[in-house]
């Protein structure tokens, strides 16, 4: 005989299991929540760590807003010993639990980036559960606390218009868009140095106020920051890692300006010898149209060549001095070590697997060859002003 | 040549007329191997391989087959027996009895593993603050249920959500293709081949954990298909692991995957797609609870079945409560902390289970093999 019928057994376990539910314990008031949007990390003059949040506060729906909820958003700072303890003490000030699984943005200052504390600040963001490897990463020459100051145009706050700069300045190449997991898988691999994005406030060409700008990027060796890279540096280092987007840039042609529009590029580093000091090819292919001509002259395609030739040569001379400057820096942002890595691991971790930076790639010997390609003159074949 | 020929028989001793078919079976070897290798293979293979850390479950899987090849030519030799019952011949009453027990403790304890495991993701995820307490009563609690439906049920479960690590990895590798690195898995192999066998050593106890057939053998309806089925759910649980390795190298790169607790919950994290599609943490964890719950069903299942059949019980359901009653109690105190069953899970458990899941079946197939001359259709010695 059955002691128990099956529906009593099925009622008895729900009921038992609904006494013990978890919700109890990990409850969650949202409007209780603090949720970081983006941090800036400084380094005081005495040495310690502070921590700026950039954090929404969101106003229920009331008669007094006319019905509607409203987002405002509140800048909190702190300090601490270390950037752990500083971004605790945020809670000192802060109704509410800090919550990081929003997390955009992390603005480091360059002094920061410069101290032993940035490791730590990189520890803490893979260790802690909350944080996503989404998370992105800017720097700054000044104290990054100082760009929540500033808007940025067409955004809510800052991690909303970072986020979108990221996007565009990939596209347009001018700075890559780096995020927690993008640096460290760079950082985890042999032979090749993170770069973050650079950011300034700077005035604006007409009305003299401030805004941010995204400007080229900062150079690691390693988790130590060396130097800055400009622009076209940038450039040249992300298409010889094989990143491509759609920037424009001009050249001279005949004494005139034309401006071609990137479509595609392709790069390859090529170990050719594998030596001390050892020896690199870069072969880079470009393909783009030309967007604009200052000219009078028809363009046709038979011109294409000389186009083509003169664009080469730009990309060339670019790519040229950012290499010289990473050498420079003694920081191989391209990824020539690595190459050398892939192609031959057994020289490469017996001569530079911990000195690559230093004494392998500052004396390495480059070749640069460039092969582009016009693949359109645009929707028009004359300039306006032609008769 | 199958187990069974006519189907299954009663066991008299268990009273158990439980049936499923083999494409269940398949399902069930797919569902006990899939789940804990699924969260846990990246960091081992990856720490060991490095970058070819993706071909350590075809090696892995090899030692599976063996185990299962094991098995068949046993549960061909007794048909219509469980595991239990013929080690009993093989090698004595007494004698098997005990190993009858060592196999039951042994699933239960692979069970509370894989319980505790999935009890670890959903405090460290979710459910932070609930003491661990309150998640393994409820978890037991619910699982218990779960158990008296008996092993066509969770058979049915597994029909039901077969699907889902499928659909779970075909998102996971789709959306993540933009994130791809492709100079990841250069140079090939790092850590050399003797890295890949490394690192196929642990993933190799996931595998072997096949042995659970032996237990079922007798319950599978025209197991006319029983070779072709259960090396296909091998290969296939090699397959979907290759690919899960491989998606964590390409997006995290082998070092930083070695270096995550969880690399393939990270990558799951990381999915992006456009604005909306994005903070997508609880498609992973809706399927994979509920493929760890069917894998622990099944420890149990098979843990619970040999302690019954060892000690004679007659109803093995009259085990279920006071089992758990123990795991819930066991679950509390035996892994105090983090760091000791990360320890057991790595050092420990692949030692033990593969002496249980490999050693000593070869070593039973020996004696049989050995014997065979004295063995006359099946039937004691």
């Amino acid at each position: 005989m059955r002691p128990f019928s099956r529906l009593f057994r099925l009622a008895l376990s729900i009921l038992f299991t609904l006494s013990f539910a978890t919700g109890c314990w990990d409850y969650r008031e949202l409007d209780k929540d603090r949720i970081v949007d983006s941090l800036a990390y400084d380094i005081n003059e005495n040495g310690s760590a502070s921590v700026t949040a950039e954090i929404p506060n969101f106003r229920p729906e009331s008669n007094a807003n006319q019905g509607k909820s409203e987002e405002t958003m509140e800048i909190v700072s702190a300090n601490g010993l270390t950037f752990y303890e500083a971004i605790q003490n945020l809670t000192s000030v802060l109704p509410g639990t800090l919550t990081f699984s929003h997390h955009r943005v992390n603005i480091f200052s360059e002094e920061m980036t410069k101290s032993s504390l940035f490791p730590n600040v990189l520890d803490r963001l893979i260790r802690v559960g909350e944080i996503r490897r989404r998370t992105l990463f800017f720097m700054t020459s000044g104290r990054a606390e100082d760009i929540f100051k500033e808007k940025i145009h067409a955004s809510k706050n800052i991690g909303e218009g970072l986020s979108g700069i990221a996007d565009t300045s990939t596209e347009q190449q001018y700075s890559p868009k780096i995020d927690l997991n993008e640096f460290l898988y760079v950082l985890s691999t042999p032979g090749i140095d993170p770069l973050i994005p650079r950011i300034e406030i700077q005035q604006s060409g007409d009305s003299g106020a401030d805004e941010i700008r995204v400007v080229g990027s900062g150079a690691f060796r390693k988790t130590q920051f060396v130097g800055w890279l400009s622009g076209n540096e940038t450039r040249a280092v992300l298409w010889v890692k094989g990143e491509s987007g759609h920037p424009t840039f001009s050249i001279k042609w005949n004494g005139d300006k034309i401006i071609v529009k990137t479509k595609e590029v392709h790069s390859r580093i090529i170990p050719i010898s594998s030596t001390t000091p050892p020896g690199f090819k870069v072969k880079t292919e470009w393909s783009g149209d030309v967007s604009m001509y200052s000219g009078n002259k028809v363009i046709r395609f038979h011109d294409a060549p000389d186009i083509e030739k003169e664009v080469s040569e730009d990309i060339r001379k670019m790519i040229a001095e950012s290499i010289q400057r990473s050498q420079s820096l003694g920081t191989d942002v391209f990824g020539f070590g690595n190459a050398l890595y892939c192609q031959n691991p057994s020289f490469y971790k017996s001569h530079f697997w911990t000195n690559w930076d230093t004494n392998g790639f500052p004396d390495a010997k480059i070749e640069i060859e460039v092969q582009s390609t016009i693949l359109g003159l645009g929707y028009s074949l004359t300039t306006p002003e032609k008769r | 040549m199958t187990p069974t020929a006519d189907g299954p028989k009663d066991n008299p001793d268990m009273n158990n007329t439980e049936v499923i078919t083999t494409r269940q079976l398949y399902r069930l070897i797919v569902m006990i191997i899939l789940p804990t290798a699924l969260l846990s293979i990246p960091t081992i293979t990856l720490q060991k391989a490095g970058n070819g850390g993706w071909l350590s479950p075809v090696i892995s899987m090899m030692v599976g087959g063996v185990v299962f090849v094991c098995m068949y030519i046993l549960g061909k030799a007794f048909p219509g027996e469980s595991f239990v019952a013929y080690i009993q011949k093989l090698i004595g009453i007494p004698a098997g009895k005990v190993i009858g027990l060592i196999y039951g403790f042994y699933f239960w304890t692979s069970g509370l593993v894989v319980a505790m495991e999935m009890i670890g993701l959903i405090q460290a995820a979710v459910l932070l603050k609930t003491p661990l307490l309150v998640l393994l009563v409820c978890i037991f609690g619910a699982l218990a249920y779960m158990l008296y439906s008996g092993l066509e049920g969770i058979a049915r479960v597994s029909d039901l959500i077969f699907v889902l690590p499928f659909l779970l990895t075909t998102i996971l590798i789709i959306v993540s293709i933009g994130s791809f690195h492709k100079t990841a898995f250069l140079p090939l192999f790092d850590h050399g081949w003797s890295g890949v066998l490394q690192g196929s050593y642990v993933p190799a106890s996931w595998f072997g954990e096949i042995v659970f057939i032996g237990m079922l053998l007798p319950c599978i309806r025209n197991p006319k298909r029983l070779i072709h089925f259960s090396l296909r759910g091998l290969l296939l649980t090699a397959l979907h692991l290759v690919l899960i390795i491989a998606v964590v190298t390409s997006v995290m790169g082998a070092r930083e995957g070695s270096r995550a607790i969880y690399p393939t919950y990270n990558v799951i994290r990381y999915l992006q797609w456009g604005e909306f599609f994005e903070h997508v943490d609880a498609l992973f964890l809706i399927p994979w609870i509920a493929l760890m719950i069917l894998k622990i069903l099944l420890f149990y299942y098979t843990g619970i079945l040999c302690i019954a059949e060892s000690l004679q019980i007659a109803q093995y359901k009259t085990l279920i409560l006071p089992i758990f009653t123990l795991s819930t109690v066991l679950g509390t105190w035996l892994f105090p902390d983090k760091i000791s069953f990360m320890e057991f899970l790595y050092i420990v458990y692949p030692v033990y289970a593969l002496f249980l899941q490999l050693i000593l079946p070869l070593f039973l197939v020996g004696i049989y093999l050995f014997r065979s001359k004295h063995l006359q259709g099946g039937t004691t010695v």
